[in-house]
């Protein structure tokens, strides 16, 4: 067994997260409770010091435009006064409008014309024809998947079935990575315990 | 129309920024580009002062728990209070607190965080036993979809047989890219949808109006 | 009429224990399954070692705590195989919890012999995601005037020859993200640069499209291809411990999934006929 303390807080942590197993307890809320504190502590200290790196610094260097975005990031908090919280919707409408923009400007090429592109492929081999008909179908379905009359569902049925099958097929695989995921932290959690604090895992 | 601080100013500040960036993209304008690169440099700013958020509402929410002494676990609400504080300033100050800050991290948060995501695995496994029927033509290809990765996920499918992988792979080229690539364009126009309504001010729940 | 207690679900604790040995088992007694090196980390590896003392390489380190088990041996591995073959390296970190991990990536390079300043140079955080990769990439300097530790850019030898993304040969991407396989090929495309993603293993399907396109060179499969990775460089570690274990829980998903799929054929549509 290990004989160091940092271990030891490890361990006995993650048994306190895995007594969620036998339901909700008060050991669990402990540590729950510390993961949030800490989480929130860590993001808050490590947003402080990209204000001052990045704003205040700068800013006493020389560049007083950033005056503007500092202030900006001040009312955001406003939102927590309501004679004032209409002050938060500056900022805040900056910062989407700043993302939409972003995603406007590259998303044609990005997600249109280079995916499009690679689709167009011949339809000489089964992969091939099950790629660009995948695809097709996949489009179609999202648009007019719900069709409300009875005939156009029939006409189009084959269409609704290629189209569930790709969908279908493709999460399963994404399962299998959620899954690839979880596996790949519980066998890191087991070799924790049974390894570095139990020492049976050599 | 009457233009108001509180309604429309903010609005027009965002169309007005998205437009000088949308066009600095496609047409080369030295000033243009500067001016679009400084407001870019503005957003991450104001992005990290979002990240107090947590911190504020957090606080706010368990100062009113542990003042009003009536619940039974006010004590996770001093332990949590106490860990943000502790953790803040062993972050902030991590040069004087380099060692509380790596065991805070490396012994505490980090294993926490791996734990409770880990738990979902349970789960996972018992949805696998429930859920995964062929019932029909649906569940045998999500059946199909998740089999054939998951044998050819790990070297044991290799070991079993040598087309377990090749399968493997053709189920993330060709149906998995087929069906992502009909979801990734079908949500890019969405997302362009979004982004022009949120420019010209036709979408404004975000900054909470209608 | 009064309610009827649930009848307790012995079977959700029988397979929660199974989960359990599956993969302790294997981690107790190694059953020596070989490894074999595929396509992908293969695709990873030659773009890495084709790499040369003139080349720049960027890695963002951009995943959380619960994906470190996956994502911190495969932006390891990535680091000291570029700086292995002479490159420079410039560290971001887009997500919070990166930060930590691209301080632990590049200690652990200096302590290989990297020199800090000269052949590898840590920047820190930038928030804002998308916004701020694109400002960071339009001009590195004014987005950072210092690195993480606040020594000014203009006393640090590499960050002389970096200023936008055309300086970069490659960018490497540690991912937990789905959201970054969408705006790091669209921020990228105007600079030229080579990207490889190294996902958790729940963001690989997502890639595939990017990856077929040619839009990602290159890409890292979860825990998987981060051990045939840790193989190619001869530099075992947790990744290729843990492949037995994986092996393991992999089969008695499998197992469940076949036994639930007879026992509904056998017995419950013959209960429905």
């Amino acid at each position: 067994m290990s004989s160091s303390f940092s271990v030891w807080t490890t361990a006995l942590l993650t048994l306190g997260v895995y007594s969620f197993l036998i339901g909700y307890n008060p050991v669990f809320a402990i540590v729950e409770h510390l993961f949030v504190g800490i989480g929130a502590g860590y993001m808050a200290a490590i947003g402080l010091q990209n204000i001052v790196k990045q704003g205040f610094t700068p800013l006493t260097n020389g560049n007083a435009w950033l005056v503007v975005p500092i202030a900006l990031g001040i009312m955001i908090y406003a939102r927590y006064s309501r004679p004032v919280a209409w002050l938060s919707r500056y900022p805040i409408a900056i910062v989407v409008a700043v993302g939409s923009a972003l995603t406007i400007s590259g998303t044609i090429q990005a997600q249109f014309i280079a995916q499009i592109q690679d689709t167009i492929v011949p339809l000489t081999s089964f992969s091939n024809i099950v790629l660009v008909v995948g695809t097709a179908t996949t489009i179609w379905y999202f648009y007019f998947g719900t069709l409300k009359s009875k005939a156009a569902q029939q006409s189009y049925e084959w269409i609704s079935v290629a189209a569930r099958a790709t969908m279908m097929m493709a999460f399963g695989a994404g399962y299998t990575g959620i899954l690839a995921g979880n596996i790949a932290r519980m066998v890191g959690i087991i070799r924790q315990l049974f390894g570095e604090w139990l020492h049976f895992i050599k | 129309m009457k233009l108001t601080l509180e309604r429309n100013l903010p609005l027009v500040a965002a169309f007005l920024i998205g437009v000088i960036i949308v066009v600095a993209y496609f047409v080369d304008i030295p000033q243009l580009t500067r001016v679009s690169t400084e407001l870019r440099n503005w957003a991450v700013i104001i992005t990290a002062f979002t990240m107090g958020i947590g911190l504020v509402n957090l606080s706010s929410v368990h100062v009113k728990r542990i003042a009003a002494m009536n619940r039974k676990d006010w004590y996770n609400s001093v332990l949590l209070l106490a860990a943000m504080g502790t953790m803040f300033v062993a972050t902030y100050y991590q040069k004087s607190f380099e060692s509380l800050f790596k065991y805070l991290f490396d012994n505490v948060y980090g294993p926490l965080g791996t734990a409770m995501m880990s738990l979902v695995m349970f789960g996972m496994a018992v949805t696998c036993y429930r859920g995964f029927k062929l019932k029909n033509l649906d569940g045998f290809f999500i059946v199909f979809g998740a089999v054939a990765t998951m044998l050819g996920n790990a070297p044991v499918g290799a070991a079993i047989s040598k087309y377990i992988p090749a399968l493997s792979d053709w189920v993330y080229k060709i149906p998995n890219v087929a069906g992502q690539r009909g979801i990734l364009i079908s949500s890019a126009v969405g997302a362009l949808a979004v982004g022009l309504r949120v420019l010209v001010g036709l979408e404004r729940r975000h900054i909470g109006l209608d | 009429m009064t309610a009827q207690p649930a009848k307790p679900q012995h079977w959700r604790r029988i397979i929660h224990l199974l989960v359990f040995l599956s993969m302790l088992i294997p981690l107790l007694r190694p059953l020596g399954i070989p490894i074999p090196i595929g396509e992908t980390s293969r695709a990873v590896y030659d773009y890495i070692q084709a790499l040369g003392p003139a080349d720049v390489l960027l890695v963002s380190s951009n995943f959380s705590v619960p994906q470190a088990p996956e994502c911190l041996p495969q932006m390891t591995c990535v680091t000291l195989h570029a700086l292995s073959r002479g490159a420079k390296i410039v560290v971001i970190a887009s997500s919070a919890d990166g930060a930590r991990y691209a301080t632990t990536v590049t200690e652990l390079a200096v302590d290989e012999g990297a020199r800090y300043g000269t052949d590898i140079v840590l920047l820190g955080f930038l928030p804002g995601e998308e916004a701020g990769v694109s400002a960071f990439l339009a001009d590195v300097h004014r987005t950072f005037a210092t690195d993480q530790e606040g020594t000014p850019l203009a006393n640090l030898p590499l960050m002389q020859t970096v200023h936008t993304g055309s300086d970069f040969k490659g960018v490497s991407v540690t991912t937990a993200s789905a959201n970054d396989m969408d705006f790091w090929p669209r921020q990228l495309q105007k600079y030229g640069a080579a990207l490889i993603m190294a996902s958790q293993a729940s963001s690989w399907p997502k890639l595939q499209p990017y990856l077929r396109s040619g839009q990602v060179t290159a890409g890292l499969n979860g825990q998987r291809d981060a051990a045939e990775y840790e193989l190619l460089l001869h530099r075992p570690a947790s990744s290729v411990a843990a492949m037995d274990a994986t092996s393991g829980a992999y089969l008695l998903i499998v197992a469940l999934v076949v036994a639930s799929n007879v026992a509904y054929f056998v017995f419950e549509r013959r209960k429905g006929r």
